[in-house]
């Protein structure tokens, strides 16, 4: 450095102290709600109320600086400022450059556990299946510290009652979730923070009046429940701006479809295509989740044709012939049933209660939604087997055919022939019904969009794309069955007319 | 004296409680015709349809094969119904097979025969009937006779040992009952024992080597053609062939909306022969006497004649 520099610093630098002496600055970045954001041109947030709270004890003017996250520990080292209070998380790093507050918060995440398999550290976790709430912390840290993939719920406490069935061995949540979970039940612990940030504010090395200072109003505001009240208002607040929030206009620089359209552009990247640590891109979600949706529907749907198919057939021979009277009976408690309660439920219940000793969610969504089908199709079918003319199984019978043989091969395919479009209609009911399999952490189509809005932020084209890839589904799906039902119009008797 | 093939004794048939057959006794044998006459819900129908099973029998018996049916398990049952060809009013074809598969399913399903096979002869008895062309057709593109000459194709693949008609020509346009008659003429011709319930009297009289009288559930009367149909004994036969001849003359007198002498005289023969103790009976006769009192029939007395007719019905 030479010589004249030096001396334009040192001038500079006393200019600051200068300044410094009669007021009290607080760098930070005003972008982080409750701890500081803009309530319209003013800098609002539990770290200011702090910094003032530190001015008026010093008896110093107060003053907030709005600048870039990366620029506000050099500010208190270059004393443009004299408190980095920024949502700031105490590292190793930072203390090489700043002195750090007592901490004012603490957050993190732990290990929701059952005290019958208690957890003991970190190394247990590998390989288990871990229950998280999705979109959260949790999920990245098991994404990235343990490199699995998690067991996605809505709720951390729907991750805790999945655990409770056996469903995950540990969950893993935000500490204060995790709290309320423990707080209902007895068998349930809380490990430590796992992983855990502490914020604090920032001052220059040396001055340790005024770190003395944030920690005396620090603890004073924790103590007598200031900190918390802020935290509690300003989240408040925050919440409020957010969803009232009209959108930031910016000047236009370009033609405003072509901003829409690199916006789009820069949404799809983020959303499906951008890479993240492990190489995988979110995109991977949906096509992975439209499989298991292609699996679960189809499997549900064939599924649903055999159970349709038997309580069809014990139901309309009951009807007609009296046969099957305690198949029948089972039958019909079969149908109040499951046409009785939601779908959603009948799901839980199969996940949580009667399959809950079985592993592949996969198995449990085709069960459950195939025996719901069945009840459906059964109807449908049931429907179709009246409308066949009886001299139909006479004929049958009559040539030796056997009632089942009769059922089989003459009276069926005509009644399905006469009720395809109905069934068709079920079928495509029980495509997108599969939507709700999220419920038991299974990543479908939806599920996987859901995922990418939770991970991104962004609404427009995950949910919109998921809805164009079940668009496309059922209607190739239509057209199919379409095909199929000029085929069998084609080849087979005007299905009205049975006196054939 | 031929075999018999169907024994039956007692047999009485209820749906909740009307009584439809009332203890029905008689012997099939090998190689006969048996034809059922009688007016509607006479039991034709039903008493057909105990034969095959189709209908359980409340009570008697039916032996066949040296087993009594009625009693027997589903298994006999379906065996014995492979062995009697049935035919019914409404054809019942499958609609959503081609012909040749109406043909072949039950002999392929039931007795396992190798579809090649099966295919094979189905199309021999097609040829039979002059529907080998329509082997490849859905019924819904044939007509009512030629369905129906299929339905007798599809029985006859089973090769049965005894073939029941129930009214086969009764849904049939007037055009098409020849040419189903004519088949089972020539079936009765082969030795096919057959029993069939029918309105037509032409064939019960040509083909029927027997005639049963069903009324009110019994068997009223029995006998061949020519003492069932030239010697009628008790009364309600007599009333019923009248009614029959009456009907089948009116038919045939408006079935071209001419009438020619010819029809107008076997009217009349109709009504002498059987009770024309009617008042409309009466008044036709003197209407057709008038009318063919010069021995012909011209367009005017047509036109009245069948209008008189139709008002009579």
């Amino acid at each position: 450095m030479n010589k004249p520099l030096v001396a334009v610093l040192a001038a500079a630098f006393s200019l600051c102290l200068a300044r410094g002496a009669d007021s009290l600055t607080m760098a930070t970045e005003a972008t982080f709600p409750p701890y500081e954001f803009l309530r319209g041109q003013e800098v609002v947030g539990i770290d200011v109320e702090l910094s003032r709270a530190v001015a008026q004890k010093l008896g110093r003017e107060f003053r907030v600086e709005n600048m870039d996250f990366d620029s506000v520990i050099p500010a208190v080292v270059s004393g443009k400022a004299q408190l980095a209070a920024s949502g700031i998380t105490i590292t190793e790093d930072r203390k090489k450059n700043v002195d750090f507050s007592i901490p004012y918060v603490k957050t993190g995440i732990v290990v929701v556990y059952r005290k019958a398999n208690p957890y003991k550290g970190a190394a247990q976790l590998k390989g288990e299946k871990i229950g998280v709430q999705s979109g959260t912390t949790s999920e990245n840290y098991v994404l990235e510290q343990l490199k699995q993939e998690p067991e996605r719920f809505k709720t951390s406490a729907e991750a805790c009652a999945a655990m409770l069935a056996g469903r995950c061995a540990f969950v893993i949540a935000d500490v204060d979730p995790a709290k309320n979970c423990v707080k209902g039940n007895d068998d349930l612990a809380l490990s430590d923070f796992i992983s855990s940030e502490e914020y604090a504010i920032a001052v220059a090395k040396g001055q340790a009046e005024l770190l003395a200072a944030v920690n005396e109003v620090i603890a004073a505001a924790r103590a007598d429940g200031r900190l918390a009240k802020w935290a509690a208002d300003y989240k408040a607040e925050s919440d409020k701006l957010k969803e009232g929030a009209p959108a930031v206009e910016k000047p236009a620089e370009k033609g405003a479809i072509a901003k829409f359209w690199d916006a789009v552009c820069d949404d799809f990247y983020l959303c499906f295509l951008k890479p993240s640590a492990d190489g995988s891109v979110r995109g991977a979600y949906l096509v992975r989740g439209l499989g298991v949706t292609i699996e679960v529907a189809f499997s549900a749907i064939v599924l649903g044709l055999l159970v349709g198919f038997l309580v069809a057939v014990v139901r309309s021979s009951h009807d007609k012939y009296g046969y099957f009277p305690v198949l029948n009976a089972l039958s019909k408690t079969y149908l109040t049933i499951v046409r009785g309660t939601p779908m959603v439920v009948q799901l839980l219940i199969t996940y949580y209660i009667i399959l809950r000793s079985v592993e592949s969610k996969e198995l449990i969504a085709i069960l459950a939604f195939g025996i719901n089908s069945g009840a459906y199709q059964a109807e449908i079918l049931r429907a179709g087997i009246t409308s066949i003319d009886p001299g139909q199984m006479e004929a049958g019978r009559a040539l030796g055919l056997g009632y089942w043989q009769t059922m089989l091969r003459i009276i069926l395919p005509q009644a399905v022939r006469n009720v395809l479009p109905a069934l068709g209609n079920e079928f495509i009911v029980l495509m997108k019904d599969t939507s709700i399999v999220g419920y038991i952490a299974l990543i479908d189509l939806a599920k996987g969009g859901d995922i990418i809005r939770s991970q991104t932020y962004s609404v427009y084209l995950p949910y919109l794309t998921v809805a164009a890839v079940y668009l496309v589904l059922v209607v190739t799906f239509t057209w199919l069955l379409g095909k199929l039902e000029r085929y069998l119009r084609n080849t087979g008797a005007d299905p009205v007319h049975n006196d054939s | 004296m031929a075999e018999t093939l169907l024994k039956i004794e007692g047999l009485k048939k209820s749906f909740g409680k009307l009584e439809v057959l009332k203890g029905l006794s008689t012997e099939i044998k090998k190689g006969e015709v048996v034809v059922m006459i009688g007016p509607s819900g006479g039991g034709k129908s039903t008493f057909l349809r105990c034969m095959n099973l189709l209908e359980q029998p409340t009570e008697g018996s039916i032996v066949f094969d040296g087993i009594d049916i009625v009693a027997a398990g589903e298994a006999d049952k379906n065996r014995v119904r492979s062995e009697m060809g049935m035919v019914f009013q409404h054809f019942n074809l499958f609609p959503h097979l081609t012909i040749l598969d109406n043909v072949t399913m039950a002999p392929r399903l039931v007795r396992g025969v190798p579809r090649a096979q099966a295919e094979k002869k189905a199309m021999e008895l097609l040829t039979r009937v002059g529907l080998a062309d329509k082997a490849k057709a859905y019924p819904q593109q044939l007509s009512g006779g030629q369905k129906q000459r299929v339905a007798i194709v599809r029985s006859l693949a089973m090769e049965p040992k005894v073939m029941l008609f129930d009214e086969p020509t009764s849904a049939l346009d007037p055009e098409m009952i020849g040419e189903v008659l004519d088949v089972m003429k020539a079936l009765a011709k082969n030795g096919m024992t057959m029993v069939v319930v029918t309105h037509e009297m032409r064939f019960a009289r040509d083909v029927a080597s027997r005639v049963l009288f069903l009324e009110g559930g019994r068997i009223a009367e029995e006998g061949t053609p020519q003492e069932i149909f030239g010697n009628p004994k008790c009364e309600r036969l007599k009333e019923f062939l009248s009614k029959v001849e009456i009907v089948g003359a009116r038919d045939e007198m408006l079935a071209d909306g001419e009438v020619d002498a010819a029809e107008a005289k076997r009217m009349l023969d109709a009504i002498s022969r059987f009770g024309g103790g009617s008042r409309e009976m009466a008044a036709l006769r003197v209407v057709l006497e008038g009318a063919l009192a010069d021995g012909k029939i011209s367009k005017e007395e047509s036109d009245a004649i069948a209008m008189f007719m139709r008002s009579v019905k």
